[in-house]
């Protein structure tokens, strides 16, 4: 078992065959992952020698669990492991799949009745930790002095198309070739590579031993080979087996793999050319057309000639025996696709994604050489803590498939409803949410659920126990490795948030407080966070539907995002835009904090919001919003002096950032009429010109005020004014009204 | 007058190789080919030990795919952007299957049906009347006759009826000439007879093509190289060899060719080639046009003022290539240099910033 690292694709799929002889047989195969010529391998060596130990590369601490592998799986299947030191979890496949040579060997080691030992060092050791080793370098550079664009393409070219036609001893051969000129000039042994060395010589001087098989990754062999022959001396006792520390958390767990999950291009084809039924090409063209046809492509039977003589000759030009994998897609490319192709063929660029919208015969092909083969356990597999955690939770809740609707005002229903969040949020499928609060201010209380049973269930809760052994644990987890990867994202932030709201997780995790804060320092946009802290704020105060008032979290991000968007207001500096609603609504959010939640801001953004109330290069609105938050508290000589301070062009939107912030504020205080006045003053005095420029923002500052308001503000303007009894606005549509209606009386239209 | 051929055809430029590979190998051929699927691979690939030089830069797989189309009864169709070598390929594809590139036919608006089958002298036809020897074979009845390959460049760029032209020359594999009688009336397609033709994507594409011709090619598309440092070397071998062609004697800076490389390829794509996105430019930025540029580069230095050319000589040719098919062109590469030109403190970059704010303005 050799292990695959998610997203290292072609770094550790070697694992090969050798052969050392001393004294007795000590045969070490390097092979390579999910190679079915290796497999074959493997399996005429064990069944020639009848070896009395077959030793295999994978975690030593293993062994005592290896009868889990002998039950009756369905493949393919997948040993994940994981190991967790505080907050960074590291987490392994090694995936088995029909052919895998590993998977032979200990089928094959039961048949001779040898005994089987895992000989690698356990994943949790520091070995694996340091960079994915040169392999993959090697094999490219080695790739393309052989003309082929990929490592796969390499493989199969080297080895596969071969296997067939070569006898055991050949191919061997040809393995040990092909990995001694990837290794070439590495002379270096590695640690894993001597500690896999001091197991085979144990093995070979053990009382009793006779032939030692050892299946070990291909690029391990020479190492492995030159440190055996060092013949170090050893007394034949087996290592010892490294334990890791208490402060690691260490799980390893078989789980049902499926061919899509794979680390491998494509697992179908090489199911084919283990089975060996007929010609593997043959199979995958027909495969191919099928597939395309039921997806109302045309295909027609000269194209399915065309296809076929196209694989045949590109195997010929290219000296294979037998059609590789590389040449049944090329015939495709070169016989199906009738158009310009957007990007070049996947299966030549090693590991690339497809495009956005791929050809359909590219795609077809894809998904036929893919195969959609999905493992199973044997029942009596052993499954982490969480996934008994989870089954009892969802007995204990009664949620079961089918609908479920929850009323969140009730409390049995918000724990189920907080369960089934854990559940979504850990990507557990099945658990879908079809309607419900959206967000914090969402006056809905149902939330309706669909429960599926899925076959992804599984596999998904045992990756998940890789961050916790709870259902609270690993979601919590969950939602903290989102934060740190959302980082200054503030939409995503909010959203991760709401999650934690939902999921009753708001005051479990002290370390998601500290993660967030440190977040929202680096957000840079004032309006969202703005928006954020109304809807934390809000939460905090008045939530009770998600049980979420008061919590820490809530308390924590209320507390950072104040001090963002007063830093962030700091930055904005004076433009020739106008005001900006959503910068405003921020600083309203700001003062409301101020105001309801000052036990919980560690510090008093007071000070700071009047220095920047006076900062003449400060953007005008969030100087008038500034303003607003203190704004009962200022005297109303200083606040007609402020008013004064504002260059006419700019006073609407000094004054929108103030009615923003301070709307109510201002009616009610003492200096609104002194203010009003004043501003009064300022538009008077304005030329016909300069009135027109500033009435738009004008406007739009005093539209902050309902009507009622805006009429007590024009009744206290007029009264102050001589001009005070015509501006009546009521009397002087009544009257217009009256004057209408006469004139189309007179005309007879009434 | 000199008497020297710019640019003679494939086989004679390589007839020595040519001879070498068809004399070596041995192997089984298709019917009517010079040389084995495997040597004409060789031949176009290169191979360092059998001492063929490398010619095409690119997929082996998709040169692979090509002989093997060629092979059946099928026509290549490669298709492309315009300066992705899908000539130089369909040129060295043809001279080592039938030891000839020049039975071609470069399509256009003006092609016309006597162009790709036959057509007449006509003083002839009026004397003789119609004969073998008043016709006047076009080269697709001529490859047909002597079992070659027949190019057609650019055939999308041809009215759609004349492209028909081709279906019963590829299906029926003969051509009917109604005019003469007897054996003559009817020429038949030899062995070794096939149709590369090329097409580009950026005018007019494939989409229009008629159905029932489509079927009668496989496609290949060919795409830029996808590798920086064979891209690099490919225009650093190509631009020398041109200017040694033009009587330049001055070695260029190995930066001009990484600068234009890079410049080519982000704009190319929309990437940088660390994943940060910038404007990409409508205008084709192939690497034929990237060797073009190193070329005019040298020649400015070198005849003007007898240097190798330099990165301000590379930023006046730039702005004109940027400008080809948009202007607004113009304004995105003027904003990428300024962009990218910040970022990066090379020299070269730094000159490149100079010279161009300098041509552009503010």
């Amino acid at each position: 078992m050799a292990r695959a690292t998610p997203g290292a694709r072609t770094s550790d799929r070697t694992v090969s065959v050798a052969v050392v002889d001393a004294g007795r047989d000590v045969v070490v195969i390097g092979i390579r992952h999910h190679s079915p010529a290796c497999a074959r391998i493997v399996a005429e060596t064990i069944e020639r020698l009848q070896p009395t130990h077959v030793l295999i590369e994978g975690p030593a601490d293993f062994t005592d669990r290896i009868d889990e592998l002998r039950l009756d799986h369905k493949l393919p299947i997948a040993l994940h492991s994981h190991v967790r030191r505080g907050a960074h979890t590291r987490v392994t496949w090694a995936a088995f799949t029909d052919w895998s040579p590993e998977w032979i060997a200990l089928r094959s080691a039961s048949k001779v009745s040898a005994e089987v030992r895992l000989i690698d060092l356990p994943v949790w050791h520091p070995a694996f930790d340091g960079p994915p080793d040169e392999y993959s370098v090697a094999a490219t550079v080695l790739a393309a002095r052989l003309g082929l664009d990929t490592v796969d393409a390499m493989w199969d070219h080297v080895v596969e198309s071969r296997a067939d036609t070569l006898t055991v001893e050949e191919l061997t051969a040809v393995l040990d070739d092909y990995f001694d000129a990837i290794r070439v000039g590495d002379a270096t042994v590695s640690e894993r590579e001597q500690y896999m060395a001091s197991w085979i010589r144990a093995a070979r001087e053990r009382p009793g031993s006779g032939a030692v098989v050892v299946v070990c990754g291909g690029r391990h062999r020479p190492a492995i080979m030159s440190e055996l022959a060092r013949g170090r001396p050893t007394d034949g006792f087996w290592p010892a087996v490294p334990t890791a520390g208490p402060d690691v958390d260490i799980g390893s767990y078989l789980v049902p793999y499926s061919y899509s999950r794979l680390d491998l291009e494509s697992p179908w084809w090489y199911e084919k050319l283990w089975q060996k039924t007929t010609s593997a090409g043959e199979v995958a063209a027909a495969a191919i057309v099928r597939d395309l046809r039921s997806r109302n492509q045309r295909v027609s039977t000269t194209d399915f000639i065309g296809f076929r003589t196209q694989i045949l000759g590109l195997a010929a030009i290219r000296g294979h025996a037998l059609p590789t994998r590389r040449d049944v897609l090329d015939a495709a490319a070169s016989t199906l696709v009738g158009e310009a192709l957007a990007s070049p063929l996947p299966w030549t660029l090693a590991g690339e994604p497809l495009g956005p919208e791929p050809d359909p015969v590219i795609s077809a092909c894809m998904r036929t050489m893919r195969g959609d083969r999905r493992g199973t356990l044997h029942p009596d597999s052993p499954v982490p803590g969480l996934v008994c955690h989870v089954d009892m939770l969802l007995e204990e809740f009664d949620l079961l498939p089918g609908p479920v609707v929850l009323d969140l005002a009730d409390e049995r229903s918000r724990q189920r409803s907080r369960a089934l969040h854990q559940l979504r949020v850990l990507g557990v499928p099945g658990f879908e949410r079809t309607a419900g609060p959206g967000s914090g201010s969402a006056v809905v209380s149902t939330e309706r659920w669909m429960i599926v049973e899925s076959a992804d269930r599984l596999p998904v809760l045992v990756e998940a126990a890789a961050k916790g052994h709870t259902l609270v644990e690993a979601a919590g987890a969950n939602l903290e490795s989102s934060l740190t990867s959302a980082a200054a994202d503030v939409e995503s932030l909010a959203h991760i948030l709401f999650d934690a709201v939902l999921c009753g997780l708001d005051s479990v995790a002290d370390r998601t407080e500290s993660i967030a804060s440190e977040s929202l320092k680096g957000v840079g946009d004032l309006g969202g966070t703005g928006l954020l802290l109304r809807a934390a704020l809000d939460l905090w105060r008045h939530d009770s539907l998600f049980g979420s008032r008061g919590s820490t979290l809530l308390g924590a991000i209320i507390d950072s995002a104040s001090s963002q968007v007063v830093a962030l207001a700091h930055r904005v500096r004076a433009t020739t835009g106008g005001a900006d609603l959503l910068r405003i609504s921020a600083l309203a959010a700001l003062s409301d904090a101020m105001e309801y939640a000052t036990e919980i801001l560690s510090t008093d953004p007071a000070d700071d919001l009047t220095a920047l109330a006076r900062d003449n290069g400060a953007a005008v609105d969030i100087r008038g919003s500034a303003l607003g938050t203190s704004w009962d508290r200022i005297p109303p000589d200083a606040a007609v002096d402020a008013v004064r301070s504002i260059p006419a062009e700019h006073l609407g939107d000094w004054l929108c950032g103030l009615f923003g912030v301070a709307r109510e504020r201002f009616l009610d205080a003492e200096s609104s009429d002194t203010v009003l006045t004043a501003v009064d003053e300022i538009v008077s005095r304005l030329s016909e010109h300069e009135f027109l420029t500033a009435l738009p923002a004008l406007r739009q500052s005093f539209e902050f005020f309902p009507p009622r308001e805006r009429d007590i503000i024009a009744r206290r303007l007029t009264t102050s004014t001589p001009e005070a009894a015509v501006v009546n606005s009521l009397d002087v549509g009544r009257q217009l009204d009256a004057r209408v209606d006469d004139a189309l009386a007179q005309i007879g239209m009434r | 007058m000199t008497s020297r051929v710019q640019r003679p055809p494939a086989e004679e430029r390589f007839a020595e190789e040519l001879a070498r590979l068809a004399e070596e190998d041995t192997g089984p051929r298709p019917p009517g080919w010079r040389l084995t699927l495997t040597s004409a691979r060789t031949f176009v690939m290169g191979d360092v030990e059998l001492g063929i030089a490398p010619k095409y830069v690119g997929n082996a797989s998709l040169v692979e795919r090509s002989l093997v189309t060629l092979a059946t009864t099928r026509g290549l169709m490669l298709v492309g952007e315009p300066g992705t070598a899908k000539s130089l390929l369909s040129e060295l594809i043809a001279a080592a299957v039938s030891g000839d590139s020049t039975l071609t036919i470069q399509g256009g608006a003006a092609t016309i049906e006597d162009q790709i089958r036959y057509s007449w002298n006509y003083a002839l036809l009026v004397a003789e009347g119609p004969s073998t020897r008043s016709m006047v074979p076009a080269p697709m009845m001529r490859g047909m006759a002597e079992g070659r390959v027949v190019r057609f460049e650019e055939v999308t760029r041809c009215p759609l009826e004349v492209q028909d032209t081709l279906l019963s020359l590829l299906s029926e594999r003969v051509l009917a000439v109604p005019e003469l009688s007897g054996d003559d009336a009817m020429v038949y397609a030899r062995e070794g007879f096939n149709v590369i033709a090329t097409a580009n994507t950026r005018d007019r594409g494939v989409n229009e093509m008629s159905a029932a011709l489509k079927r009668r090619f496989n496609f290949e598309t060919v795409h830029p190289i996808a590798d920086f440092d064979t891209e690099v070397e490919l225009v650093r071998t190509e631009s020398a060899a041109l200017l040694r062609a033009s009587g330049v004697a001055a070695e260029q800076d190995p930066a001009v060719s990484e600068l234009l490389v890079t410049l080519f390829r982000d704009l190319r794509t929309g990437f940088t080639a660390n994943g940060s996105p910038v404007e990409r430019l409508s205008s084709v930025m192939s690497t034929a046009e990237a060797v073009s540029l190193a070329h005019a580069t040298g020649i400015r230095g070198w005849f003007l003022r007898g240097d190798a050319g330099t990165v301000t000589d590379l930023a006046e040719s730039l702005a004109g290539t940027a400008t080809k098919d948009n202007s607004e062109d113009a304004a995105r590469l003027r904003r990428y240099v300024e962009k990218v030109g910040s970022q990066r403190t090379s020299a070269a970059w730094q000159e490149l910033r100079r010279a161009h704010a300098r041509l552009t303005g503010p």
